[in-house]
């Protein structure tokens, strides 16, 4: 291959193929590419990469990959291919957009890296327009994207392009992309403006801000069916409040137009008018500034960022809706080390609260009582009953050893003394009722000290305490459980690769030697019917499959299995890390509420104890006083 | 024929993640393919290996793999091979040959699936291409196919469906090309592989630039001929 001056361009290894022509490597010129067409260019096209390759500027060099020279099959020769800066790490549109893609391609991009983004496109489509040329051909795949958000377009050869007087044409364009005033139209003979691609760029900035959904892509509320197409060319814009007078419903699960704030109106310009003068470039970057500025993060999920205005956080409700999560949170965010709230500074708290002191328990020995009048009274009659029984027993003892004495007396002196002795000792009212005190008394300061000891003792402060110290134990231990699960997900992969590989292997489209259809049957009906399936217990239980018939069903499935080569590039499914990090950091929040809840709780504990100290103290003693006196009266009878 | 597909229950107000996470316009495609005895032997093997080919080439396509969904229905006796997945998420199926050639019954359950898949589209707000269908057979119906036949022609007029017919040796082509509109190709050989590869690529070309001559999008859709000295197919 040779230059415009005739120099020779040696070409290394291919690099890719297009539709167009094959990418190869320049050697010795690591930052430049070849593009060979498959065709050979009319002389138009070849004119036209010519001019292009001559008035480049730094600026278009910088945000596209601008042609910067033509190649010729000999040295004066005809046009088979162009010159141009390689683009480097930078990847698709469409693979930042959409959430899948998204969850691989940049992990950590969050809505805010989406609308920088945005932006940048914004920037980048007015230097083109600014330098006179028109993009035309705004799709998904001819934007690259870097990690940093800064854009690159590719295939510039295709660009609507004002060189020396003249205009060469992009002769393609994608439906999707295209304003609905030249959907019906030739782009091979049509001029296009910097208003046309203002609606490929508008496209695309909704894109970015709606999860990859398309701006007419809804629910149509008509009869019939509503292609793309049609829907753009009818201005049914299916997002905001004029969406249902235009016969569309936002599709399930998508966010509000409103929750784009100062974007919201200019995608209302840019979509549900046909024929509009649309935002430009440069009002796009300013509406998208000032959406940035207007973001704040989500209380219940920090990959969550949300413009500050809206009451509640619209992903949340979409993330709830589809069941899906749109961002992925980041390391950073998952760890802690971002925190939002001080845990080492809240446990600090929590140490420091004293757990209540209850003064000691008011115990009836510390009082002291003297017999009360009711009991002075008992114990009176009590000691006249005695002095009768005396005297009975006396009077029995005189008369039956006296005149009696012949007459059976002894049995007289021995009834007198069981009468007298009765008489004496007879259980009086009295008695009764202070022991009935008594019991009642004891009963009552048993009761209270119960209460006293529930109300104001440490037990349920000490429970809280414990509970909260469990908590901060498994919020502790919770990066390391985040990365053991991380690990299984890890090492799960190649039992998953090979698990899916087997199952590819059907047992009835298999020649096992012994295995003919009717056992296939057996096999099947008892659920083995993949390579997947195949467990040697499994088919040692199935009758009829002794050990011979297992051993080569087994053998089958170990040349299966050899086939099988792992591959590492095939990554964990980003949704299952999503999850892990998304369980981690929902148990990390509820932990962090838990344990902030904790010092007020404590300390409402204490100040319950407080109360109830004040409350039942002069009951206790009390009850305390009335036991101590219940007991001296008592005693004092016996 | 009036018929109402029937729809899965989808709470109003939720989404179903598949489509929250790839809200790309989707490209159904349902592949008709004839497993019955006939197709014993080298032709299963390699229409098995052209699948796991056709896999592979619509993933080399990051675009193809968001938006083109396949299907697969078998038939005989007629199956649900595979219902529609986008190609990341697509397994390519294991046939086998048995069974006699329920072509008719084939067909319309794949117009059902269609028709039922495209409720769902519409459900979650999500713009589709022409469906396309492609029967894959080495021989003759054994069962009625004239309404199926009636289906095709009412699709094909009204723009809702592609349908395509490839015979394999075997086949007969006369009342393939009295069931489809377009002429039935006629694979060479054994040239599934290729077939498939001509198939991810045409699918693929629903999201390429093109020169928009108004036409709707199904048209647009380039086809690069497969009847060439080299290419997979001649016609009968």
């Amino acid at each position: 291959m040779f230059d415009r001056r005739g120099q020779a361009i040696p070409l290394g290894a291919k690099l890719g193929t297009g539709g167009e022509g094959n990418v190869f490597e320049v050697l010795d010129h690591r930052k430049l590419v070849a593009k060979i067409y498959h065709q050979p260019l009319t002389d138009e096209k070849a004119t036209k990469l010519a001019h292009m390759a001559e008035i480049s500027t730094p600026a278009l060099l910088q945000l596209s990959a601008w042609p910067t020279d033509v190649l010729f099959d000999r040295p004066g020769g005809k046009a088979v291919g162009l010159l141009m800066a390689k683009v480097d790490g930078h990847k698709p549109v469409h693979l930042l957009y959409g959430p899948k893609s998204r969850q691989k391609e940049f992990p950590d991009a969050q809505w805010p890296f989406l609308i920088h983004t945005a932006a940048n496109v914004a920037r980048a489509f007015a230097a083109v327009h600014e330098h006179g040329h028109v993009i035309g051909d705004v799709n998904h795949g001819n934007l690259l994207v870097s990690a940093e958000g800064t854009v690159k377009f590719i295939d510039c050869d295709s660009f609507q392009v004002h060189a020396h007087g003249r205009h060469y044409l992009c002769e393609v364009g994608v439906s999707t992309h295209t304003p609905p005033e030249l959907q019906d139209i030739s782009f091979r003979t049509t001029r296009r403006t910097a208003n046309h691609d203002a609606f490929g760029l508008a496209v695309m900035v909704f894109q970015l801000l709606f999860m990859g959904r398309h701006p007419y892509s809804g629910s149509y509320l008509g009869k019939g069916e509503m292609p793309l197409e049609d829907a753009i060319k009818g201005g049914r814009f299916a997002y905001g409040p004029g969406a249902a007078s235009r016969l569309m419903k936002q599709p399930p699960g998508t966010i509000p137009l409103e929750a784009t704030g100062p974007v919201a109106p200019l995608f209302e310009r840019a979509f549900s008018a046909v024929t509009p003068l649309r935002p430009t470039a440069l009002e796009w970057r300013v509406g998208l500034q000032a959406l940035m500025q207007g973001l704040g993060q989500c209380q219940a999920n920090p990959a969550h960022q949300y413009l500050q205005t809206l009451a509640t956080c619209p992903w949340c409700t979409v993330e709830r809706q589809s069941g899906f999560l749109f961002f992925t949170i980041t390391a950073a965010q998952a760890t802690g080390t971002v925190l939002h709230l001080d845990v080492s500074a809240l446990w600090q708290q929590i140490k420091a609260i004293r757990p209540p002191q209850p003064p000691p328990l008011a115990a009836p020995s510390s009082f002291q009582a003297q017999p009360s009048s009711s009991a002075g009274a008992v114990r009176a009659r009590a000691r006249g009953r005695q002095l009768i029984g005396w005297l009975v027993a006396i009077a029995g003892f005189i008369i039956g050893l006296g005149p009696a004495d012949k007459h059976g007396g002894i049995l007289i002196v021995i009834a007198a003394a069981f009468i007298g002795w009765k008489i004496g000792s007879s259980d009086s009212d009295g008695i009764e009722k202070l022991r009935a005190a008594q019991r009642d008394a004891s009963r009552v300061y048993e009761d209270m000290r119960q209460r006293w000891y529930e109300a104001t003792g440490d037990v349920r402060f000490s429970n809280k305490l414990r509970e909260l110290e469990c908590l901060k134990a498994e919020y502790d231990r919770l990066p390391e459980e985040r990365r053991q699960r991380l690990n299984r997900l890890e090492n799960g992969r190649r039992a998953k690769q090979l698990e899916a590989f087997l199952d590819r292997f059907r047992i009835n489209a298999a020649t096992i030697p012994g295995i003919g259809d009717g056992r296939k049957v057996t096999l099947q009906s008892y659920g083995i019917e993949t390579a997947a399936d195949v467990k040697r217990d499994r088919i040692l239980n199935i009758p009829g499959f002794g050990p011979a018939l297992t051993n080569r069903i087994m053998a089958w499935h170990k040349t299966v299995t050899a086939r099988f080569v792992f591959d590492p590039n095939q990554g964990v499914n980003p949704a299952e890390i999503s999850k892990v990090e998304a369980d981690i950091l929902k148990r990390k929040q509820e932990i962090e509420m838990a344990l902030a809840r904790g010092p007020a709780e404590l300390q409402a504990i204490g100040a319950q104890s407080q109360a109830a100290m004040v409350a039942l103290r002069q009951q206790v003693e009390a009850a305390a006083r009335q036991l101590a006196q219940a007991e001296v009266d008592l005693r004092s009878v016996q | 024929m009036s018929y109402d597909p029937q729809v899965p229950f989808q709470a109003t107000g939720f989404a179903l993640a598949e489509f929250a996470e790839n809200p790309e316009p989707r490209c159904p495609c349902v592949l008709l393919l004839d497993t019955s005895a006939s197709m014993g032997g080298q032709p299963i093997t390699e229409l098995n290996a052209g699948l796991v080919a056709f896999k592979d080439e619509l993933m080399a396509d990051p675009m193809a793999v968001k938006r083109v969904e396949v299907g697969i229905v078998g038939f005989g006796p007629v199956r649900t091979v595979t219902d529609f997945t986008t190609a990341d998420v697509f397994q390519p199926p294991h046939l086998s040959a048995t069974g006699d050639t329920p072509m008719g019954a084939a067909i319309e359950r794949a117009l059902d699936m269609i028709e039922a898949r495209k409720a769902v589209y519409k459900q979650n707000g999500v713009s589709y291409y022409r469906p396309w269908v492609f029967l894959l057979t080495d021989g003759a119906p054994t069962d009625a196919w004239a309404n199926a036949a009636t289906r095709i022609r009412e699709g094909e007029a009204t723009k809702k469906l592609m349908f395509f017919a490839v015979g394999v040796e075997g086949a007969n082509m006369q009342i393939l090309s009295q069931i489809a509109t377009r002429d039935p190709l006629k694979l060479k050989g054994v040239r599934f592989r290729d077939l498939f590869s001509w198939l991810s690529s045409s699918l693929g070309s629903v999201s390429r630039s093109n020169p928009g001559n108004g036409s709707d999008t199904a048209e647009v859709v380039a086809f690069s001929n497969p009847v060439t000295p080299n290419g997979w197919a001649s016609t009968a």
